[in-house]
């Protein structure tokens, strides 16, 4: 229904002095569902502001479809914002809250009442219509707030870590449901959320913020498998992904203490000769552990600091050289003082020019 | 870039138009009434005090005539019988003797009250009944007074009679150097209700353990007040003291009521608020001392209004 | 409230150590010595402080002559209701006349300025505009100042206009009056309307005025309760005011007709009781009827 334009939009505040969001350009397709994924205070919830019209960008443009809405209010937007705390207007009923944005609208009091029916049933909460917000649970607010949203059949729908408040396992029931939402009402959806789990299960692509710019776009997959710079790798996984620094020379990277792994050579573009340094990527999950000496290839060398059994897996921490390298396996033999072996294979590898872009 | 800001700043400025029309619409119409009937006149005051009057017409620019002539006037300021501590005094000395009288009396007997009744049974009526006296019209508070000191019907002559000090009975509020006291009395009387009531809310506020933890650690009533409840309460008394002397200051009923326009035999107990009326609406009229007065009781309350905006 | 919680709470606590506890309710059920003089002495205190309003009720029903003799005699009281009948219609200021006038003059007072100060607020809780901090302490300084500083210009404004001895004339005064106090007032309570409800709606689709019809004044409707009683007490009560500004003995205000009742000679207590009783009623059960907005907005206040 509606395609999402950022254009080299930045926003400033207090003068200048902060820059929440900077030159940010992002296209969200019709339909789709694009998560902001980012650390505390990157600028995700400004730019969702940005886009829903209550701030103005200070540069840049922002289009839906063909229409420039940069200077248009929220109200000429068409979009519908769930807020973090839902923002329920305490002094009515969940029925005037949703019946709220209609009445604004001048829709006519029957198909009110029909929308409402439609969407409480939606949302299974026909049964609280009576009641105030202060007498709701978390999870019951969490869908009147959804419900004022949907009413609307609003062109975008934005959402700001809407389940940040609910408790775990209430969280995972909305993240399926929110889903499924968005997939039956097929409303282009913008969710901030910075927990990177609710990002990858829910989103179609996920825009990675960091310090007020967009770092990669990409599909869930696609960003944990290829991330583009360091601190995406570091920021998509957890344990975050391992970085041993280290001189890419003739086609193998040699890391300290004389280890050297080969990498993939036809790759290799520059002159064999060249020496330049590296950082290799390796995620936790990706290695194997041994103990006794390994033929492999790829392996790196180190003794094992600590193991913290997790139930389902065990991280075990090696310190090779110096850098303290982190391991996820289902299990292991190993104690701490062993000498152990960290292998890995050679597409789990991947290899970080010095400002942290992604070697090809 | 330059170039490119300022188009945005311009943008920008479009932008709030809406907003400015619209915070203009909603402030509008308070802030002409509030501008014609309170700012407007306070700014008429303080230029007409500079000014000549003819009645209710200003005439030239005098300078500081109307000051010297008010702050030389014996009605506001008679400097030998202030000298010799005998009433009159003037309205001037007169409001500040009742002001450091009234407002130390009424927020002590607050907080004694509100003490006393913090943890007995019935409390609030207790309260309401201390309470009372403060809804009462300031006109009717200086009636109960002038019926209260009356020599025949007068309840407190009557309790004179009782203890048997038959020869004190007389018309307390006739008695040119005792009667500032007994309305003093009066003022406290209404005035304790209003602190008694903040200083209960406050006390209401005082988390219960923190009383029993110091009982436990063996601290006396006394030391209890003084490290637990005295901390939690300082801040109402600034509102309590800050109240009451704006009350003294805008006294005016019930010097009027107990005492009439002059205020008392002689003017023994005429207070500031009560120039003010006696020069502007009464003949001859003297607005322009009229307004110095007013100023005069400005002053006073300024600072109190810094303090109020400080706390903000 | 709070002190109903407190008591519960030292109960549930004391209960935990049963031995404990039983003593403790028996010392609570019978009270001490000092315990008993302090109820003594609170009461005592607390009548004391009555005594006044007491005679003025006790003359108000009584004929003068039992007045002048004490109204603490009780042995042969009659009860009266002359004295009211004859304030009510009293020939120099018929307290029936002034009862009205005054009501006439109160409740628009305090419904404009309840209104208009709502409004003015709105915009001192939320947004900056020019000018917002010098606004600001003028209204904290009209809170402070005394209401002789504006008498002579509003008595040349009303005289020039023609309002003058008018209702409408008195009104406005006291509007103008009251609106520092209760946009300062109105303005501590907005601010604490969250952000979000407010964006909630724009994005919703309302302006800025609906906002402030739909969202703002229900937020604030305790804090306008308050802000409606307190005023009502202050224009119901005032007395400098309507002395100034209304002179004609038609447009005479209630506490202005009180000290006319006095009449010349010998001063007929009963009449000045009577109306006295009157007028001091009706904030009194404006209080009683909207005690729990008031109490509230008396916290708030304070909290100030
Ligand atoms: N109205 C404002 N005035 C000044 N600074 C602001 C304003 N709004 C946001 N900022 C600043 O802009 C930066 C980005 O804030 P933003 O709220 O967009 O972060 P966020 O990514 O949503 O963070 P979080 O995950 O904590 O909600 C922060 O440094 C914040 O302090
Ligand atoms: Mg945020």
């Amino acid at each position: 229904m509606t395609h999402i334009s950022l254009q080299g939009v930045t926003k400033y505040f207090e003068g200048g002095d902060i820059v929440a969001n900077d030159s940010i350009d992002l296209e969200v397709e019709d339909g789709e569902f694009l998560v902001l994924l980012g650390p505390s205070g990157c600028g995700k919830t400004t730019a969702l502001r940005l886009v829903a019209g209550l701030e103005h960008p200070s540069e840049g443009d922002i289009h839906f479809d063909d229409e420039r809405v940069t200077d248009h209010s929220p109200s000429d937007r068409n979009v519908a914002m769930v807020f973090q705390n839902y923002a329920l207007y305490p002094h009515m009923t969940v029925r005037e809250n949703i019946e709220y944005p209609l009445k604004i609208r001048d829709v006519p009091p029957e198909e009110r009442d029909e929308r409402i029916e439609e969407t409480t049933e939606l949302l299974h909460i026909e049964d609280l219509l009576d009641k105030k917000p202060a007498e709701l649970s978390g999870g019951q607010r969490q869908r009147t707030s959804l419900a004022r949203a949907i009413v609307r059949k609003p062109a975008v729908f934005l959402l700001d870590e809407p389940l940040s408040n609910l408790d775990a396992k209430l969280r995972m029931e909305m993240r399926t449901e929110l889903k499924r939402l968005q997939d039956e009402l097929d409303v282009t959806t913008i969710y901030v959320t910075h927990n990177q789990e609710e990002a990858m299960s829910m989103g179609d692509r996920i825009a990675v913020m960091n310090q007020g710019t967009v770092r990669q776009v990409a599909e869930p997959e696609e960003l944990y498998n290829r991330p583009r710079t360091t601190w995406v790798a570091q920021f998509i996984g957890s344990p975050p992904m391992n970085l041993i620094g280290g001189t890419k020379r003739n086609g193998t990277v040699e890391l300290a203490e004389g280890t050297s792994v080969p990498v993939d050579a036809s790759s290799d573009s520059g002159s064999d000769t060249d020496s330049a340094p590296v950082s290799l990527g390796v995620r936790p999950e990706d290695f194997s552990v041994h103990g006794d000496s390994t033929d492999a290839d790829r392996a790196i060398t180190g003794t094992v600091e600590t193991v913290e059994p997790l139930g389902e897996f065990t991280i075990v921490n090696v310190d090779v050289d110096g850098t303290s390298v982190k391991a996820k396996v289902p299990t292991t033999g190993v104690e701490r003082g062993d000498r152990v072996h960290l292998t890995f294979e050679n597409h789990d590898a991947y290899l970080y020019d010095e400002r942290g872009e992604l070697l090809p | 870039m330059s170039i490119q800001e300022t188009l945005d700043a311009n943008v920008d400025a479009d932008v709030d138009w809406e907003k400015a029309r619209a915070i203009l619409v909603f402030l509008l119409p308070g802030l002409t009434l509030f501008g014609v009937f309170s700012v407007g006149p306070m700014a008429y005051s303080v230029v007409g005090s500079f000014f000549a009057w003819d009645a209710f017409e200003m005439g030239a620019f005098v300078g500081l005539q109307n000051w010297s002539e008010t702050l030389t006037d014996p009605l506001i300021i008679n400097w030998d019988n202030l000298l010799a501590f005998t009433f009159p005094m003037g309205a001037l000395p007169q409001n500040l003797l009742w002001m450091v009288l009234h407002v130390p009396l009424s927020t002590v007997l607050g907080l004694v009250l509100a003490l006393l009744f913090a943890d007995l049974r019935g409390k609030r009526i207790l309260r309401s009944l201390v309470f009372l006296g403060f809804t009462t019209p300031t006109v009717v508070i200086g009636l109960v007074l002038l019926f209260v000191y009356d020599p025949q019907a007068g309840v407190f002559n009557e309790l004179l009679r009782v203890v048997g000090m038959e020869g004190q009975v007389r018309n307390w509020l006739q008695e040119p150097q005792i009667a500032i006291y007994c309305l003093v009395a009066g003022g406290v009387w209404v005035q304790t209700g209003f602190s008694m009531l903040l200083y209960s809310s406050a006390l209401a506020g005082i988390d219960p353990s923190l009383l029993e933890s110091a009982r436990i650690d063996g601290a006396g009533p006394f030391r209890r007040f003084k490290d637990i409840i005295w901390p939690l309460v300082k801040p109402v008394t600034a509102v309590v003291v800050i109240m009451g002397m704006i009350w003294v200051l805008r006294i005016f009923a019930i010097v009027y009521a107990a005492g009439g326009p002059s205020g008392g035999p002689n003017h023994v107990y005429s207070v500031l608020g009560l120039e003010v009326f006696r020069a502007a609406f009464s003949i001859p009229v003297e607005y322009g001392k009229a307004m110095v007065v007013a100023l005069i009781e400005l002053m006073f309350a300024l600072p109190l209004a810094a303090y109020i905006a400080r706390m903000d | 409230m709070d002190e109903q919680h407190s008591i519960a709470d030292s109960a549930t606590k004391t209960a935990s150590n049963d031995e404990q506890g039983l003593r403790t309710r028996i010392e609570r059920a019978l009270p001490t010595l000092p315990r008993a003089g302090r109820y003594a002495i609170a009461i005592a205190l607390a009548l004391l402080w009555v005594v006044p309003l007491i005679g003025m009720v006790m003359a108000s029903v009584r004929p003068l002559s039992e007045i002048i003799d004490g109204w603490w005699h009780l042995r042969g009281m009659t009860i009266t209701f002359e004295n009211y009948r004859e304030a009510w219609s009293f020939s120099s200021a018929p307290m029936g006349r002034a009862m009205l006038n005054t009501f006439v003059v109160t409740v628009p007072s305090v419904l404009v300025v309840t209104l208009l100060g709502a409004m003015a607020a709105y915009p001192f809780s939320r947004f900056e505009f020019p000018l917002r901090k010098t606004l600001f302490f003028v209204m904290i300084m009209v809170m402070a100042a005394p209401p002789e500083l504006v008498a002579m210009g509003n008595y040349n404004t009303l005289r020039s206009i023609g309002l003058f001895d008018t209702y409408l004339g008195l009104i406005l005064v006291h509007v103008g009056w009251g609106m520092g106090w209760v946009v300062m007032f109105l303005r501590n309570y907005l601010l604490g309307l969250p952000d979000e409800l407010e964006e909630a709606a724009r994005v919703d689709g309302a302006s800025r005025y609906q906002i402030f019809r739909t969202i703002v004044l229900p937020y604030a409707s305790p804090a306008l309760v308050s802000v409606a009683v307190i005023q009502f007490t202050w224009v119901w009560n005032a007395f400098f005011f309507p002395m100034v500004f209304m002179r004609s003995s038609d447009s005479v205000l209630a506490p202005q007709a009180l000290p006319l009742l006095k009449g010349r000679l010998q001063i007929d207590w009963g009449l000045v009781a009577a109306g006295s009783v009157m007028t001091m009623i009706v904030p009194i059960l404006v209080f009683v009827f909207l005690q729990r907005y008031y109490k509230r907005g008396m916290v708030a206040a304070v909290a100030d």
